[in-house]
């Protein structure tokens, strides 16, 4: 009896997928016991709704299916394994629905793609239903992230040889570490022949990486601080998008204003900190880090000030402006000292890319990128300091020297003896022994 | 406008002492209904309970308790004909598993129990060329799979089974500008990655590449006011990632740098005084990882009535030292 | 003999063999090859293993008569087949290659020229078979009566031309799924297999009206048809079927949403061998169609009514009237249908006997009135009423009590006991395991 309502439910959830393809969020309505002869599946404005009580139904015979298609019984025991690719895709989907991390499932799925039984955009959409439920499951973005690297390596293999413009933004990925060879790679490749198309090509398809995107920013959305999601997006950026110039800029904008709304959230401010650190690998000379890479910096600082005046007592705000500090100092040390351009930069990977001596960028290259900016991101805040940034720089000598050691010291002190709530205090306060130790930590290694 | 700190208070009723026996029969009862739905449900990590059961059940001396042949029958069962360990019977092979495995083994002395030649195949063939390791065979790559893949090793006396420089360069490739480790090149500093990685280093003997300072640093500012860690910034304080914290101020030798009473007494109060066992925080559920963390974290704090644990594999001191397995510790 | 000693080593076991093999000495070979005769294919390939006499007896062709190895499907590859095809020979009678994906043409070339007498052959899946295997068929295998296609998609029209030209005798096909066949292909196959009784063409998406026509025209003795699917099918080519098949007793037309009552007024003037009529989403009919169908069907035994949406309750009044060998009715999503319909039902003459399963899943206006009208139905084994909303607990509890051996299925869980105390407690916080 219970066996068959189960089967019931399962095949009542097939019906549900079927008949409302575009389901696009799943919840569970509480409902401890079942009262009405009514399905516990119901759909409505493409929202699934699974009533609770047939959960401990339909899980355990669910999770018997996968285990059949593992060879082992309930018990078990070992039997024969026999599978069909239907039941499979309706006894996986239920587990996952329920049990986001049960991996074995998730393999199941996984095979079923390599038998072609079931296509990998179909798999993405489903992941990202599971997600609308389970937003910070790891095992989730795991299955996208090898999904998404069948997709991409599909297209790879089966692009013809590279357009000129597309080789361009190919080595300028920065995954591959090594394969920066040709000489025009060292400009970023937006807009690097005034294009008409606004920019050198993605290296993928615009439409996957823009849901993957958003399936990130839903999951964030829903958890805050969500590791999985912030790591996955950057995961994205890197091995579909190839850290592309334009891509590493609009998630940079496009994030500004989500972090403004959600001030305590450390891993979107982090993901700002990988974009940062990414981009610098765009500039390869210290002219090209001092008039473009910069202003990013002092834009971040100054929504940072903001932040931290407007809303007291944050953490991750305080912690961002460690990262920002740390980047400013290591970008600042080698546009002083253009000798050492290749030493200073703060992460391994900017090292290889400057150790490789890249010619210098063209002057006008900044406004080349500055005009598809505006293009690119129309009303962007972003665009509005960047340049304004930059404007200051021409007109101020002084201005590489705003976020020097003691603006930020004085920034601390500031706060210390006018701000009222204790908390924000104390984050100053251990700010300022951060910035102490890392003179102390300076003084140590010029010894 | 200030928001209010993110943190728990105490209540004024919390637990205070440890219900040490309270805590061993909440594990030792906990799955004997093996038919029930919750049972079900985390079937897919079925090895890592039994582990944190079995480590929380020698920690408080009642190891005993438990059934030895009917646990060994069932982590022997689990083992694919590749050498890995599923979660469960019928589970696929990962990495996470196979250090359960072999860490339930180990507190049992019955590692004749299962092919322990093809289980280093296993773990060394998921290394890839830049070092890092899979965590099975479809290529998902994280710090943790490191952690696993060395501390299971070390625990089989196997480390040279593997191409430890270049394991090493990986994790180092993960470390941040604050002194921490996220799981990825890049990805954001996580007290449970930082452990992993810390441990890692510890596991092959270099935690001098660790920024000690710095990453102490970043580690005891994790402590709240309520006197518990939180594993990130803005996170709330949780029992395990008090531990996850805990055992890597220990390895790096800067215990000393937290509040060890207020800790104490956090923990403490994540008891649940009817039913035994620790939640992640005062007054809600319990379940047997938290417990294992608690009564862990308490060892590191020098709790008396529990035996001593080591913070690198979070096992008993004297298992280790039955298989005269050391691990280095930087001092403070 | 090797059941009961569970574990023996290798040398004790062939100990035993030599000192008590009495079977070998005692039985003469023909009596124990007609041992093996009954023995599946697992046994047979273990007996194989046991000794050199054992495996020249267990691999006679002669025991290899009706072989499937759905089973194994996973592991069976064209090397298999081909192995097998030349340890058979003439005496493979019967094969069944089900869920087979990897095998090729080639193998089943080798396997058709080996086994001249194969009469069955199930295919089903083996998804990379092509037109190919149909030629070698045609080619070799004249003797071939039952052959099953299902979801061997690459195949066309040509598949079908060789199989009529060198299979008359076949009785039964299914080209379930195969969606590139037409009507020129049904064409072909009609006019050289007029034996043809059976005809599996689900998800034949391109099937029309003439290829009904040329079947019905050159195949007399069609009994099973099932155009499941088959969207592209109108009443013209149910009256063509209509006209020439009148020994039709199992007709599909599931999801064909074109057919009109035309279709069921056609089948009430030719087919009135009718026994299994499935028309779920037809949803054009009405009950003008269904008086006529059974006021001439009155062997109708199953009906799949599902999602037929503009029945009522006359519907069910005319086959309560006229068709009393009615044992399993669907009527699913027939959202008109109320308690007086289930009312006629009960009352009528396939009530008391043989009415066995009936499905009103969806039915949102029956209530347990329905239910009590149902208590005489003594044979009904199985009854679906999932979503039926009005339907109680109580209602069905009254029914269980009148017909204790039925299958009630409603929504209403089984009920569990109560979680004991500190169950829903014990659960891990998956939020923080990482290792």
């Amino acid at each position: 009896m219970a066996q068959e309502l189960a089967h019931r439910i399962l095949s009542d959830l097939s019906t549900a997928f079927q008949r409302h393809p575009n389901i696009d969020e799943v919840g569970f309505i509480p409902c401890p016991t079942c009262q009405h002869n009514r399905s516990p599946v119901v759909v409505e404005n493409n929202k699934l709704g699974i009533e609770t009580w047939c959960l401990e139904l339909i899980f355990p015979y669910a999770h018997d299916k996968v285990l059949r298609a593992r060879g082992r019984d309930d018990n078990g025991r070992k039997i024969k394994v026999s599978r069909s690719a239907r039941s499979l895709l309706e006894a996986t989907r239920a587990v996952l629905l329920v049990q986001a991390d049960c991996l074995t499932a998730w393999n199941i799925r996984k095979e079923l793609v390599e038998a072609e039984d079931l296509k990998c955009i179909q798999d993405l959409k489903f992941a990202a239903l599971v997600l609308t439920k389970h937003p910070k499951s790891s095992e989730t973005f795991a299955h996208r992230r090898w999904l998404l690297k069948q997709i991409v390596q599909k297209t790879t293999s089966t692009s013809l040889q590279p357009s000129p413009v597309s080789q361009a933004s190919h080595t300028n990925g920065l995954v591959a570490g090594d394969q920066a060879s040709g000489g025009a790679a060292a400009v970023p490749p937006l807009n690097a022949r005034g294009t008409k198309s606004g920019g050198a090509e993605l290296p993928c398809d615009e439409k996957l990486l823009e849901t993957e995107l958003a399936v990130c920013q839903s999951s964030a959305e829903r958890y805050p601080s969500n590791y999985y999601a912030w790591t996955h997006r950057a995961w994205v950026v890197e091995q579909v998008a190839r850290c592309h110039y334009k891509i590493l800029i609009k998630e940079l904008s496009d994030t500004r204003h989500w972090i403004s709304r959600h001030i305590s959230d450390h891993s979107g401010l982090q993901y700002r900190q990988f974009l940062i650190t990414q981009l610098a690998t765009h500039f390869r000379s210290a002219d090209a880090l001092q008039d473009e890479f910069l202003p990013l910096l002092t834009a971040e600082f100054e929504l940072l000030t903001d932040l931290i005046t407007a809303f007291p007592g944050h953490e991750a705000l305080w912690y961002h402006r460690r990262y920002v500090f740390q980047q400013w100092e290591s970008v600042l040390s080698m546009c002083k000292c253009p000798k050492s351009d290749n030493s200073a930069s703060s992460t391994g990977k900017n090292q290889t890319h400057l150790q490789q001596g890249h010619p210098e960028v063209p002057a006008e290259l900044y406004a080349h990128s500055a005009s598809s900016f505006s293009r690119d991101c129309k009303d962007s805040k972003l665009h509005a300091t960047v340049v304004q940034g930059n404007k200051k720089a021409k007109v101020d000598p002084a201005y590489t020297e705003h976020h020097t050691l003691q603006s930020e010291l004085e920034l601390c002190r500031n706060v210390m003896a006018t701000c009222r709530d204790g908390w924000q205090v104390r984050l100053a306060g251990s700010y300022q022994h951060w910035l102490q130790q890392r003179i102390l930590g300076q003084d140590n290694t010029s010894l | 406008m200030s928001a209010p700190v993110k943190d728990v208070t105490i209540p004024e009723d919390a637990p205070s002492d440890l219900l040490l026996n309270k805590h061993a029969d909440f594990i030792a009862l906990y799955g004997a209904k093996k038919d029930d739905y919750e049972y079900c449900m985390t079937e897919y990590l079925r090895l890592s309970g039994m582990y944190w059961g079995l480590t929380t059940m020698d920690l408080l001396g009642q190891l005993e308790r438990m059934d030895r042949q009917q646990v060994v029958e069932f982590v022997a069962a689990c083992q694919h004909d590749c050498g890995g360990f599923g979660a469960s019977l019928g589970h696929d092979p990962h990495l996470l598993y196979a250090l359960s495995a072999v860490q339930i083994l180990t507190l049992y002395d019955a590692l004749d129990a299962v092919n322990v030649d093809k289980l280093v195949e296993f773990v060394s063939n998921l290394q890839q060329p830049d070092g890092s390791f899979f965590g099975d065979k479809w290529g998902e790559v994280d710090t943790r799979f490191s952690f696993c893949a060395v501390a299971c090793l070390k625990l089989l006396d196997k480390l040279s089974a593997i191409d430890l420089e270049k394991a090493t360069k990986f994790v180092l490739s993960c470390m941040n500008f604050d002194g921490g480790f996220g799981c990825r090149p890049g990805s954001e500093s996580h007290s449970g990655q930082i452990y992993c990685c810390v441990g890692f280093l510890a596991v092959t003997g270099q935690l001098h590449h660790v920024n000690a300072d710095l990453l102490g640093w970043w580690l005891c500012e994790r402590q709240l006011p309520s006197g518990g860690l939180n594993g990130r910034p803005e996170k709330l304080p949780d029992v395990c990632y008090s531990w996850w914290v805990l055992a890597s101020l220990k390895m790096i030798g800067r215990l000393h740098w937290i509040d060890k009473d207020k800790l104490r007494t956090f923990i403490l109060a994540c008891q649940d005084e009817e039913t035994g066992g620790f939640a992640d925080r005062p007054g809600d559920m319990v379940d047997p990882f938290h417990t294992l963390f608690g009564i862990a974290g308490l060892s590191l704090l020098g709790a008396a009535e529990v035996k001593t644990v080591n913070p690198v594999l979070c096992m008993p001191e004297d298992t280790l030292r039955r298989i005269n397995l050391h691990i280095e510790l930087l001092s403070s | 003999m090797m059941m009961n000693g569970s574990v023996r080593s290798r040398s004790e076991v062939s100990e035993y063999m030599e000192e008590e093999s009495l079977i070998c000495k005692r039985l003469p070979k023909e009596l124990i090859l007609r041992i093996f005769s009954h023995l599946d294919v697992v046994s047979l390939c273990r007996c194989a293993q046991v000794s050199k006499a054992w495996n020249i007896l267990a691999l006679d062709g002669s025991n290899w008569q009706r072989v499937d190895l759905f089973d194994f499907q996973v592991d069976i590859e064209s090397s298999v087949v081909e192995h097998l095809s030349r340890r058979c020979g003439g005496f493979l009678r019967q094969l069944s290659l089900r869920g087979c994906q990897s095998v090729q043409d080639r193998a089943l070339e080798i396997f058709a020229q080996n086994c001249r007498n194969i009469e069955s052959l199930c295919l089903a899946g083996c998804k990379k078979i092509t037109n190919g295997t149909c030629n070698s068929l045609g080619k070799f295998s004249h003797k071939l009566l039952w052959l099953d296609l299902g979801s061997c998609s690459l195949i066309t029209d040509n598949a079908l031309k060789a199989l009529s030209d060198g299979c008359p005798l076949l009785e039964y096909l299914s080209i379930a799924w195969c969606d590139q066949i037409t009507e020129n292909g049904i064409e072909a196959l009609a006019r050289g297999c007029n034996k043809l009784q059976v005809l599996i063409a689900k998800g034949c998406i391109l099937l029309t009206d003439r290829a009904l026509k040329h079947l019905a025209s050159y195949c007399p003795l069609v009994r099973t048809l099932n155009l499941h699917s088959c969207n592209n099918v109108t009443d013209d080519g149910i009256r063509h079927i209509s006209s020439g098949c009148h020994l039709l007793e199992s007709l599909c037309v599931s999801g064909c949403t074109h057919l009109t009552d035309g279709t069921l007024v056609a089948l009430g003037a030719g087919c009135y061998q009718l026994r299994t009529l499935e028309l779920a989403g037809c949803s054009q009919f009405t009950d003008n169609g269904f008086m006529v169908l059974a006021r001439n069907c009155h062997h109708l035994e199953r009906m799949d009514l599902e999602e037929c949406v503009l029945i009522t309750d006359a519907t069910l009044g005319h086959l309560a009237a006229h068709c009393p060998w009615l044992s399993k009715l669907s009527l699913s999503h027939c959202e008109l249908i109320t308690d007086e319909g289930i009312r006629q039902l009960g009352t009528g003459a396939c009530a008391p006997e043989h009415l066995e399963v009936l499905e009103l899943d969806n039915c949102p206006l029956i209530t347990d009135a329905s239910l009590e009208h149902l208590m005489g139905c003594q044979s009904l084994e199985r009854i679906e009423l999932y979503d039926c909303q009005l339907i109680t607990r109580a209602g069905i509890r009254r029914l269980r009590a009148q017909l204790p051996n039925i299958k009630v299925h409603a929504y209403f869980a089984p009920v569990t006991p109560p979680p004991s105390v500190g169950g829903g407690r014990q659960r891990y916080c998956r939020c923080c395991v990482i290792l």
